[in-house]
């Protein structure tokens, strides 16, 4: 199958589109490809994966243009895969979820 | 140079309740994370429970517990399942602490999905909660204490000179700069390893990164052979893969599922005929392991679980049983839909299941205030070993990082209050730098997620849930030919600095690789089968073996040691 990965955007960097083929191995989730196409194909591809269960939701991403939590939604043929929301991008689909964002230590503010 | 007090490592439960106590002494302290605050960690993991004895569930936390349960009895059942290898001054503390931990919580609004009865508990003690409330909860005192945070920061070193800690290095994520921090104390809180395994149940950041920075800073781990397997966890498909939801509807919620071979025999009957299928989580891993092992397993490798003797009620009424809102009627649990499994199981059919790594009962020695050897290095939850001995009960881990956290968060205040800044001594963290850098200033070299899975490959074949002396002397010369070789050619294909997953990659393999030999050195010496640390050449536990072992890292080489348990009754 082929799933399409809207990237870029770290520090104004061009936002593109890239088509990438993947193996069908049944019922995956989103993560399990964007890993395999990390691994496969492009090594600079920032994506978050953690519980793998659902649950920290640092994973999620819009798929098809729905917000899915990557790691329990099933990949499909022609999903097209980009950040949740570009605000909050940090690198590709890999955005800044944190819950203390207000209370952020910063290493080069200080030293 | 900026410097801080404390500095936390990790954002899990036990990190974050180091932070807020630090945080209240007055000090300045920082919480890294290679993750992402309130989210990442196994605490992320848990729809689950924290064990508190029933008398105290009862009188002090105002639940139904059972008032026939006290403190001794939950000591007695941790040190049982433990084999006693506990170190016993930890669990009493765990014990004695846990009900006044989790008491404000509650009163912060943590919600208790009932009271469940796991086994190797002789009384219902697992409250039942959601580990991301938790982690809300704990994350908003933590922010309230007036702890500062750091996502997406990984801490790849603990620096030190010749008196003790003097502060941390690490990666900057999110920028892909090397940065070193200095601070009086350092807590790690970093969890476990069960990502060295192939099949596991913990979040993907779990690699033992807290083991290797405690080990080169000199502190030393104990029982590092003790890796709980957590029973019973689906087999396929792929999006399934790992998780424990056989486990929940079955012997973790008291159901009486069924363990079947190939032929249809509840094999449980050769392993623990009295207890069966609610059995401690090391036997059922063992006897499902044995049975695959000796060619009576199913197509994937695992084993049958049904529920087809029982009538449908009885599955129907369990999300009511054992308490919304974790497991929900509709068959949503955690983040999946299983209503589709549900469906199968209730034609009749069986599920394949297979025990995955799920919980390290060994890490970093610590006493009772959680100290290493190495002054102001401290650890507190899941990396600290020695409390769970063996094998750890359900519920424990909880129990152990909000009761470790709190310690240790007081114990680095106390510290950081007496001691003087220290100053990075800058040959260590030029060293530490280089040795960060160099996957990504290598022009060619070993792709360092081959190596990730290797890796696994080797402590899946050589220190998974049954072992043997000649299997782990195997496990051992490849885990060592890896790390004088592979390891020390990794590069990053991608020279982009910034989130750059070739690179992290490259720092986990390094974290796994010496776990991996820490266990496999821990285990191959215990020529005995005790708790979770299971061998089919020595079958029974014996006496002579009733001690803990220790790993240390000495010029670049580890060792082990055998030391006697500290203050419990040999068994």
């Amino acid at each position: 199958m082929r799933i399409t990965l809207v990237r870029g955007g770290a520090d104004g960097a061009e936002v593109r589109q890239d088509e990438y083929e993947i193996p069908d191995e049944g019922l995956a989730s989103i993560s399990s490809a964007l890993q395999y196409v990390a691994r496969n194909y492009d090594g600079s591809i920032g994506y978050y994966l953690s519980c793998r269960r659902g649950m920290c939701a640092c994973c999620v991403v819009r798929a098809n243009g729905k917000i899915e939590t990557a790691c329990v939604t099933p990949v499909t043929d022609g999903m097209v895969i980009e950040p949740v929301k570009a605000t909050l991008r940090v690198k590709d689909t890999v955005v800044d979820l944190s819950m203390a964002r207000e209370n952020q230590f910063s290493f080069t503010a200080e030293g | 140079m900026t410097n801080v007090d404390v500095i936390v490592v990790g954002s899990g439960a036990a990190g974050l309740v180091a932070a807020e106590e630090a945080a209240k002494h007055g000090l300045n302290v920082v919480l890294l994370t290679k993750g992402q605050v309130g989210r990442s960690g196994a605490t992320a993991t848990i729809t689950g429970d924290i064990s508190v004895d029933g008398k105290t569930i009862r009188n002090y936390l105002g639940l139904r517990g059972n008032e026939g349960d006290s403190d001794r009895d939950f000591y007695d059942d941790t040190m049982t399942g433990g084999a006693y290898l506990n170190q016993s001054a930890l669990v009493q503390s765990m014990i004695s602490h846990v009900g006044e931990e989790l008491k404000p919580l509650l009163e912060a609004g943590l919600k208790v999905a009932g009271i469940g009865h796991a086994p190797g508990h002789r009384f219902p003690r697992g409250v039942l909660i959601s580990g991301m409330q938790l982690l809300q909860i704990l994350t908003r005192r933590a922010v309230a204490a007036g702890a500062r945070f750091r996502d997406e920061f990984y801490v790849t070193d603990v620096l030190r000179n010749a008196d003790g800690v003097t502060g941390i290095a690490g990666i900057d994520l999110r920028t892909g700069e090397a940065h070193s921090l200095a601070a009086k104390t350092v807590i790690l809180a970093t969890g476990g390893s069960a990502m060295i395994h192939p099949f596991r149940t913990a979040p993907e950041e779990l690699v033992g990164d807290g083991y290797r920075m405690a080990l080169r800073a000199g502190a030393e781990l104990i029982d590092m052979e003790m890796v709980q397997f957590l029973p019973c966890c689906l087999v396929n498909p792929p999006l399934w893969r790992g998780i424990q939801f056989p486990w929940i509807i079955g012997p973790q919620s008291s159901t009486r599922a069924w363990l079947l071979n190939r032929y249809g025999e509840r094999f449980m009957a050769r392993y623990d005929p009295e207890r069966m299928e609610m059995s401690t989580r090391d036997k059922i891993s063992i006897a499902c392991v044995r049975e695959v092992q000796e060619g009576r397993g199913g197509p994937g490798g695992g084993v049958f679980m049904s529920w087809a003797h029982l009538p449908h009620d009885i599955l129907e009424f369990l999300p009511k049983w054992y308490g919304k809102p974790l497991l929900r009627e509709t068959w949503h649990w955690e983040g999946f839909d299983f209503r589709p499994l549900i469906e199968r199981i209730k034609q009749g059919y069986a599920v394949e299941v297979a025990p995955a790594s799920h919980f390290n009962m060994g890490g970093v020695r610590i006493d009772a205030e959680c100290g290493t050897a190495v002054p102001g290095l401290l650890a507190c939850g899941e990396i600290a070993g020695g409390v769970h001995g063996a094998n750890r009960l359900s519920g424990n881990a909880c129990s152990q990082f909000l009761v470790q956290g709190r310690i240790a968060g007081r114990s680095a205040a106390q510290f950081a209050s007496s001691a003087p800044m220290p100053e990075i001594d800058a040959a260590d963290w030029k060293e530490k730098l280089a040795e960060v850098e160099a996957p990504l200033l290598a022009s060619d070299g070993v792709q360092p997620h081959t190596l990730a899975s290797q890796i696994q490959d080797i402590a899946n074949r050589t220190l998974n849930v049954v072992r043997n002396g000649s299997n782990m002397a195997q496990g051992l010369r490849e885990i060592r030919a890896l790390r004088a070789g592979e390891v020390t050619r990794m590069f990053s294909a991608s020279k982009d600095r910034r989130y750059n997953r070739n690179w992290i990659d490259a720092q986990e393999v390094q974290s796994a690789a010496l776990t991996v030999e820490a266990i496999a050195m821990s285990a191959v010496i215990r020529e005995e089968s005790r708790g979770a640390h299971y061998r089919d050449d020595f079958r029974e536990q014996k006496p002579e073996f009733h001690h803990n072992t220790v790993v240390s890292l000495k010029d670049g080489t580890l060792q082990t040691r055998r030391v006697a348990v500290a203050g419990n009754e040999t068994k």
